[in-house]
């Protein structure tokens, strides 16, 4: 029998007001795992995020994190507890500096301490933060910003690391760079779950992949079986 | 004019100056912090002229002690405000809160004319006795007072945002609160701190006023100028909030001086519509440049 | 017999014995065989609220004193007082509402010029006794009717009047510059002052200079009338401006007499300017200062005190003093009338008051039949050691405005 997972999602309901986005969402990521979460525009990828982070309100269901119920937490909760999210859109602080969205990353009490080496390290992922550190967020490009996302995210020292389409809009130079990244700190023990529209890249990274459809998990299996089948392929991710 | 009556309107120009940047100061941290511009900001700058007065008059109390107790004082009103009136509403259209802090500005203003009619008050403060003497001009040491209390300030909330992890969190919560939340920023927290310092500067603001120009229930018409001076600054831009104020208290006192009250009337307003014209980022302010 | 009126047959029968046996005062409305219904507006909100709470309050103090005293002829006196907010449609409102609804016997006016004004054709039509204790617009007593008194203000001619006569004769001064604000009080006093100054004495003032209520800053007009190097310099303003006004003066080295109007004759000033306030002189619309130790204002503040021991700081103020003393005065008439009271005897008996007044704390009041304005005077006051303190200055000069009645 497998280890515990460290974040398993179990019939989840959630969505915004009276209307259901997620219905009987069950979804495992196991510890030190890339998990991917594939599906069209709409599909509740990120609805599914945001309950994750506390940001939805979830109807029903459980979400487990190293077994504890999380469902309900606040989102300055569920980060102490290492749950960091790369929201979409970035969700930079523009007016700041690179150096100030940095250190903010680094906000919560488990990540202060050991800020300066994560920052090293995260520098040395993304040269480019270090090179712009004084400069505010807000003239970056898409892709400076997404690396910026990303160092932000950890810097707070994340156990499980959420990213909500990281390669939205970028160029395919830079998308490889940032999965390049991803595999690196996966490498080094981090544990990942990330929702893309990308399913190349995707269904080339993660071990597991779920696809999510109209708010009900579609499909699941290793990437490997998701991409050698080809009604799969045609119909969901429009390879 | 003789050259210590020019002395005397400089000192005079840069004392009110410095409370329009104070006033200033304060509504900008209210909206850099919560994203609030809080109209109630004038009354709270009454407040604390009131609260002030309440410690040196009734409870008799040394002139050090009431500024210390004061900015407390008006540091938990504000937090107490925050945490039953605004953050009830923080959801709500940004026009409602608008009125919100309006109708508690005239809250506040009602309950301090009812409870104390004097028309006009004030407190002895150290430098009553003090006199600076240029010529047969007197300068008013408050002023001087006044002026470093402002510009101590200043460089106290420039510190803090630029080297506080705080004062970053605080920004960071106006600039895009769900961002916050997710690096881990209680928000609640940090809202009510804001309020707490806003308050307890515009507290500041009014006991420095106080001696000046007295303690009346109309004070708190400061705002206006307050807000001129925070418009300069782009409402982000302390060193910007801080020259707008003293551009505007030295031009309404030399303007006063040459051309009449008229002009002095004016003064802010057309500052105002100038620098909107021309610089509508503020003095020191930059065009949006951000990229998404 | 109990029953007063009534809007039934047996009300109209009821009135109808008592007028044939006799006894006319059980029909006159508001008036009952113990009571005295009295109605009274002011604003308690807003602004202005020191001056309705000031009056109310003073108004109250005066009729528990009477009452407690047996009341007038058995009756006791009762005060409905409505909130009119300082603005004059809501003055009418009040009125209405207290001569309609209420069925007040009489009206004191509890605020100032403007709400006031507002109530004229009303009070008027209604033939009520109105009794305006602090509004000073000319409105009130021109053209004379008889049923509207004015009692604690003057008229504000008047104030440019004593004005005039107190800077020539009692100041002497030759060269005078004057700052006023430019609200509707302060522009009349100024404007009656300079009139009056040139008519009774041909004194030309060396500059005027305005300024707007609110402003926190005189250093302007300040500089202006220092220029002109004046004797004195009056400034017609509220308290707040008179007070920085007063600082700002002296910092500018301007070592001049400055006088005041009675809007700024208020120990606000000297709280608000200190050591600068002192020789600062204006008039007053009553007897002696409210921290006088006089026995009459002594045995007046504890009175006060007593019925109000957690009174806000500035109270009480002219106000209370002007509310009190001025009941005083229609009380005197109500005893004059005698018991079978009406509004007609009351007219007449308030007709009969000359040089009344209750104590030292204020000043006499004469009614004629021929003019309805009580007051013509003001005690001028100096600040001494950081008290107002009365000058012995007494006008002598008859008022232009009873010469115009008189014709």
């Amino acid at each position: 029998m497998a280890a515990r997972p460290m974040l398993e999602i179990r019939n989840l309901a959630a969505g915004y007001g009276r209307i259901d986005v997620l219905r009987e969402v069950s979804l495992s990521v196991p510890d030190g795992a890339i998990v991917g979460l594939l599906g069209p525009n709409g599909a509740g990828k990120s609805t599914l995020i945001r309950s994750i982070s506390g940001l939805t309100h979830v109807r029903s269901g459980e979400i487990l994190f190293e077994g504890m119920p999380i469902q309900g937490c606040a989102p300055e909760d569920i980060v102490d507890m290492g749950i960091i999210q790369v929201p979409q859109g970035r969700m930079l602080f523009p007016d700041l500096s690179i150096a100030d969205n940095l250190q903010l990353g680094a906000y919560r009490k488990d990540a202060r301490g050991s800020f300066q080496k994560s920052l090293k390290q995260v520098e040395e992922y993304f040269p480019i933060l270090h090179e712009r550190r004084t400069q505010r967020a807000g003239v970056l490009s898409g892709g400076e910003q997404q690396m910026l996302a990303i160092g932000r995210a950890l810097v707070a020292k994340p156990r499980l690391l959420i990213l909500d389409e990281p390669s939205l809009g970028l160029a395919p130079l830079i998308i490889e760079s940032i999965f390049n990244v991803l595999r690196d700190v996966n490498a080094n023990g981090l544990t990942i779950l990330v929702a893309e529209q990308n399913a190349m890249k995707v269904l080339q990274t993660a071990e597991t992949v779920y696809v999510l459809e109209n708010g009900r998990i579609a499909h699941a299996g290793p990437s490997r079986q998701l991409a050698e089948d080809e009604t799969i392929q045609r119909s969901y991710l429009g390879i | 004019m003789t050259t210590s009556i020019v002395l005397q309107l400089i000192v005079a120009g840069l004392s009110s100056g410095s409370i329009y940047a104070l006033v200033g100061l304060g509504l900008m941290l209210a909206f850099k912090g919560t994203g609030i511009v809080n109209f109630a900001h004038g009354e709270l700058v009454a407040l604390g002229a009131y609260a002030a007065l309440f410690f040196s008059v009734v409870l008799k109390l040394p002139y050090w002690q009431v500024f210390i107790l004061t900015l407390i004082f008006c540091g938990v009103v504000g937090v107490l405000l925050e945490r039953t009136l605004i953050r009830p509403l923080m959801r709500a259209p940004s026009f409602t809160i608008v009125v919100a802090t309006l109708a508690i500005g005239l809250m506040i203003k009602n309950v301090l004319r009812l409870s104390w009619q004097e028309s006009v008050s004030t407190f002895a403060t150290p430098f009553d006795e003090l006199s600076l003497r240029v010529g047969e001009i007197s300068i008013n040491p408050h002023y001087v007072w006044i002026i470093s209390c402002s510009f101590a300030i200043m460089g106290l909330l420039a510190l803090f945002f630029r080297k506080n992890l705080t004062g970053k969190a605080m920004q960071a919560v106006s600039q895009n609160t769900t961002a916050a939340r997710l690096m881990g920023i209680r928000v609640s927290r940090i809202f009510s701190l804001t309020f707490a310092v806003s308050s307890a500067i515009a507290a500041l603001a009014g006991i420095l006023m106080a001696p000046v120009v007295g303690v009346e229930a109309e004070m708190g018409s400061v705002i206006l100028k307050g807000f001129v001076a925070a418009i300069l600054g782009g409402f982000n831009s302390l060193p910007g909030c801080v020259v707008g104020g003293l551009t505007l208290g030295l031009l309404e006192t030399f303007g006063g001086a040459y051309f009449g009250g008229t002009f002095k009337a004016v003064t802010a307003f057309v500052l105002l519509m100038f620098v909107l014209l021309v610089r509508p980022h503020g003095i020191f302010g930059r065009a949006e440049a951000r990229r998404v | 017999m109990t029953i007063t009126r009534r809007e039934t047959l047996g009300g109209a029968l009821a009135a109808g014995f008592t007028l044939a046996a006799g006894t006319a005062s059980a029909e006159e409305i508001g008036l009952t065989k113990d009571q005295i219904l009295i109605g009274g507006y002011g604003p308690i909100t807003g602004p202005a609220a020191y001056i309705g709470l000031g009056a109310r309050d003073g108004t109250e103090l005066a009729i528990k004193e009477i009452n407690d005293a047996g009341g007038i002829h058995g009756r006791k006196l009762k005060l409905v007082f409505e909130d009119d907010g300082f603005s004059p449609s809501k003055a009418l409102a009040s009125v209405k509402k207290l001569v309609e609804q209420d069925k007040v016997f009489m009206m004191l006016g509890l605020s100032g010029s403007n709400p006031t004004v507002g109530t004229v054709d009303y009070s008027k039509e209604a033939k009520i006794p109105s009794y305006a204790v602090l509004a000073s617009a000319p409105q009130y007593t021109h053209p004379f009717n008889r049923y509207l008194f004015r009692g604690g203000a003057t008229e504000s001619l008047r104030y440019g009047e004593l004005n005039a006569e107190y800077l020539m004769e009692f100041l002497q001064a030759k060269r005078i510059a004057m700052l006023s604000g430019t609200d509707e009080n302060a522009k009349n006093e100024g404007d009656n002052t300079e009139r009056m100054l040139e008519k009774w004495y041909g004194v030309k003032l060396l500059m005027r200079a305005e300024f707007k209520v609110g402003d926190k800053d005189f250093t302007p007009q300040l500089l202006q009338a220092k220029a002109a190097n004046p004797d004195v310099i009056i400034t017609l303003a509220q308290v707040p401006e008179v007070s920085i006004l007063l600082r700002q003066a002296r910092e500018l080295g301007i070592k001049q007499a400055i006088m005041g109007s009675p809007a700024a004759v208020d120990n606000g000033v000297i709280a608000g300017a200190g050591l600068n306030a002192e020789g600062y002189t204006g008039g007053w619309l009553s007897g002696q200062f409210l921290d006088s130790v006089h026995p009459d204002m002594v045995k007046f503040r504890e009175a006060w005190a007593k019925l109000h021991p957690d009174a806000p700081k500035g109270r009480p103020n002219l106000f209370d003093v002007l509310g009190y003393s001025e009941m005083y005065v229609v009380a005197e008439a109500m005893k004059r009338a005698g018991p079978d009271l009406t509004r007609e005897k009351l007219v007449d008996a308030l007709e009969t008051i000359e040089n009344y007044k209750i104590s030292e704390i204020a000043t006499p009041r004469t009614f004629t039949k021929w003019h309805h304005i009580g007051n013509f005077r003001m005690q001028y006051m100096v600040v001494l050691g950081q008290h107002f303190v009365p000058v012995r200055f007494d006008p002598h000069r008859e008022s232009e405005i009873l010469k115009e009645y008189k014709k």
